[in-house]
């Protein structure tokens, strides 16, 4: 745990032989995990697919069976509600994100491929394995290249600048979370650029064109086809499923926000990661992450963005492993003076939000990582 | 960025559910269950497997690929149909080779166990109903061809000048012999030597050596004006084809090279890349990431990262050795996905692009 007086944050940045030596330990833990992977990992990821399609199922039914008698039958209702809020965190999270990383890839099943999978998520596929995959995964917390620091909407640290828009962002960032399936969506057609006038709206409908051939299957799903299936008790399925939706955008939002945005993350500039080597990619991903604490239903319903610094090191290996290899990345961490910023939930989602309240005010960076032999 | 491969959003539900309330239905082509195994000699089995869907429109003799998993690794393997297309059940004969896939999924394969099939594909027939014999050569697995063509010939009672050449190293190799011999009884025309190169003949249709010029004179049947369907290894069809051309009217063959288990040492300086979509074949050095020695032969293969991390440069491998350099570890598999940004050729390659 960092202690008080020095926060981690302001731990200097390896260099040289000891950050190669440090990532070589970090590759030599890759290897391992690669070697074993096997029958565990195939078993794994289908029981998470069973799990989807039967929390959707007995979710759609208990929800059906109370649409009848809403007022009666309330708490079926929210079994029902919270089943379906179940499948959708873990069919975007634990098999969704997980698969479209590719990392069961190496099993050959058609079904399991990230370059073809598709998930019960308003944002293409293929626009997030181009936004996630390559600009968020290989830029990590670079300022202006990865476009999750702050979602070009929220000043989450001081070197971002400040402007009077940023006064309001607690509203937005309560809007974002709401709202965080169509973010992330939309997160694609980097919006600025039609307002700011740097791209024309002409362009518009054929950038968007992959959204807007995805909208109406997504939302005509749980907005039209299910609850038209309930004839006259519409109304009370329409509800559960937004209900299902928001719970499901509540949580990721707060989950994924955990994972780089809290009090000990740093950002770098694009000049500091020139000519970065594997090694330093690594310390970026660790320093630029944080895990949250808990265990088997925290990785599970996070899809094990509680171990966010393992995803970020090992982002194309089996989620399920990150568990056994934290052990690992942690005692490597601790040998080398690298921070490895962990936290419960509450802990971790508080400093997310005290930064968000902090800099919606002007502030400035007091401090920069300096850089150790 | 190609938007073609996504799914339709109802798709992975569907899929699912389709499967679970039809088993043996897939999206992705046809699935057979297996039925039952016979031993069908020393080293070999026989599987009786029950297709979902029939397959259709197919002649002895032609091959299926399977889809089956090991330690939870797709792989694809091709066998030759001993089943005759009026047959419901189909049936393949294989040997057990040591350390090869499929007898690592045989040997813990259960009854009712599901594999993914291909449509039939491939394989020879006769041609020309003239010509005064119809010889069938075969080597070591090559045998489930000939077999084919024997048991479609006995279906339609045309068995006169149809002759069997079948070559193993020992006797206890061999397959179908009680079969083939009861066939002899019942059609006096048809011929059938088993020649053994590893021990000596010790019955009367036996004989002993590789095929030369020496046991050309003991084939069953005069190859003059023959008709010669031949199938085994590379070298064997070749032999078939040199001393056979001048006297067989008609020479088909089709010969098999055993799946790569050893990956080379010492890769070769320069190998061949053949690139399957586009139809061209580049020459690109061993030592490179495939999509370096793309860019540097002209072309703009898709990507991202260039570490392995994004995935936006993977693409199917369909033939060839190739190593990740993240870990050095050499990938023989056909048919799988390879980042050609972290990937290098150690042998000639062909990839889907």
């Amino acid at each position: 745990m960092p202690a008080a007086a020095t926060p981690s944050r302001h731990a200097p940045l390896l260099s040289g032989e000891r950050l190669e030596a440090f990532g070589a330990e970090l590759d030599a833990l890759r290897e391992k995990h690669v070697r074993d992977l096997g029958a565990a990992d195939a078993r794994y990821i289908r029981r998470v697919r069973h799990a989807v399609r039967w929390t959707e199922v007995l979710g759609r039914l208990a929800i059906y069976g109370a649409a009848p008698a809403p007022w009666l039958l309330w708490p079926l209702w929210i079994v029902g509600t919270l089943l379906l809020a179940v499948s959708k965190i873990l069919d975007n999270m634990e098999l969704g994100h997980n698969v479209i990383h590719g990392q069961y890839d190496w099993m050959n099943d058609p079904s399991l491929q990230g370059d073809r999978f598709q998930w019960d998520h308003l944002c293409p596929a293929d626009w997030w394995r181009q936004t996630h995959n390559h600009s968020h995964h290989q830029w990590t917390n670079v300022r202006g290249k990865d476009d999750d620091v702050g979602y070009g909407l929220l000043r989450i640290f001081p070197e971002q600048r400040w402007t009077p828009f940023a006064l309001a962002q607690p509203l937005y960032a309560a809007a974002l979370a709401v709202f965080y399936q169509t973010g992330i969506a939309i997160q694609h057609l980097k919006l600025g650029r039609y307002l700011k006038g740097r791209r024309s709206w002409r362009h518009f409908p054929a950038d968007a064109k992959p959204l807007l051939r995805k909208l109406p299957w997504q939302g005509g799903k749980d907005y039209v086809v299910f609850p038209l299936l309930a004839g006259p008790f519409f109304l009370p399925v329409l509800l559960a499923n937004a209900s299902a939706n928001l719970l499901r955008n509540l949580w990721t939002f707060v989950v994924i926000f955990c994972g780089h945005f809290t009090r000990d993350a740093i950002t770098f500039t694009p000049a500091q990661v020139k000519d970065e080597t594997r090694a330093g990619w690594y310390q970026r991903q660790i320093r630029g992450s944080s895990n949250i604490s808990g265990g088997a239903v925290m990785d599970l319903m996070t899809g094990n963005l509680s171990h966010q610094i393992e995803h970020h090191l090992y982002p194309d290996l089996p989620a399920r492993r990150y568990a056994a290899m934290a052990v690992e990345v942690k005692a490597i961490c601790a040998k080398y003076g690298v921070p490895y910023n962990t936290g419960s939930l509450p802990k971790q989602f508080g400093e997310v939000a005290w930064r968000i309240l902090r800099h919606a005010f002007p502030s400035r960076p007091s401090w920069a990582p300096a850089t150790a032999g | 960025m190609s938007f073609t491969l996504a799914l339709p959003p109802f798709r992975p539900a569907f899929d699912y559910w389709r499967s679970v309330l039809q088993p043996g239905w897939s999206p992705y082509g046809n699935t057979a269950r297996l039925l039952r195994r016979e031993a069908a000699s020393a080293d070999s089995e026989t599987l009786w497997l029950k297709p979902f869907q029939r397959l259709r429109d197919w002649q002895p003799g032609q091959h299926l690929s399977f889809g089956f998993e090991v330690d939870g690794r797709r792989f694809q393997r091709s066998f030759t149909l001993t089943s005759l297309p009026a047959q419901r059940e189909i049936a393949i004969t294989v040997r057990k080779v040591a350390g090869g896939r499929f007898a690592d999924w045989l040997a813990q394969a259960e009854r009712g166990e599901r594999l993914q099939i291909s449509e039939p594909w491939g394989g020879m027939a006769f041609e020309l109903p003239e010509a005064p014999q119809r010889m069938l050569m075969a080597a070591g697995s090559g045998i489930t061809a000939a077999i084919a063509q024997v048991r479609a010939a006995a279906e339609r009672g045309q068995m006169a000048g149809l002759s069997l050449a079948y070559w193993v190293r020992e006797r206890a190799e061999a397959c179908f012999v009680e079969e083939l011999h009861a066939l002899q009884r019942r059609f006096p025309d048809f011929q059938f030597r088993l020649f053994l190169t590893g021990e000596p003949p010790s019955a009367a249709h036996e004989a002993e050596g590789r095929l030369d010029e020496g046991t050309l004179s003991a084939l069953p049947g005069s190859p003059q004006g023959a008709e010669v369907l031949a199938c085994g290894p590379t070298g064997f069809v070749a032999r078939v084809e040199a001393l056979l051309r001048g006297a067989a009217a008609r020479i088909a063959t089709e010969s098999f090279t055993p799946p790569v288990l050893r990956v080379p040492d010492v890769p070769a300086a320069a190998v061949q890349l053949t690139l399957l979509k586009s139809g061209r074949t580049l020459s690109i050095p061993t030592d490179t990431p495939l999509l370096a020695a793309l860019e540097a032969a002209g072309l703009k293969p898709e990507h991202g990262c260039r570490q392995g991390l994004c995935g936006r440069c993977t693409c199917a491998k369909t033939r060839g050795v190739h190593v990740d350099l993240r870990d050095d570890s050499a990938h023989a598999e056909a048919s799988t996905a390879l980042k050609l940004c972290v990937s290098a050729a150690r042998t000639d390659l062909a990839i889907d692009l």
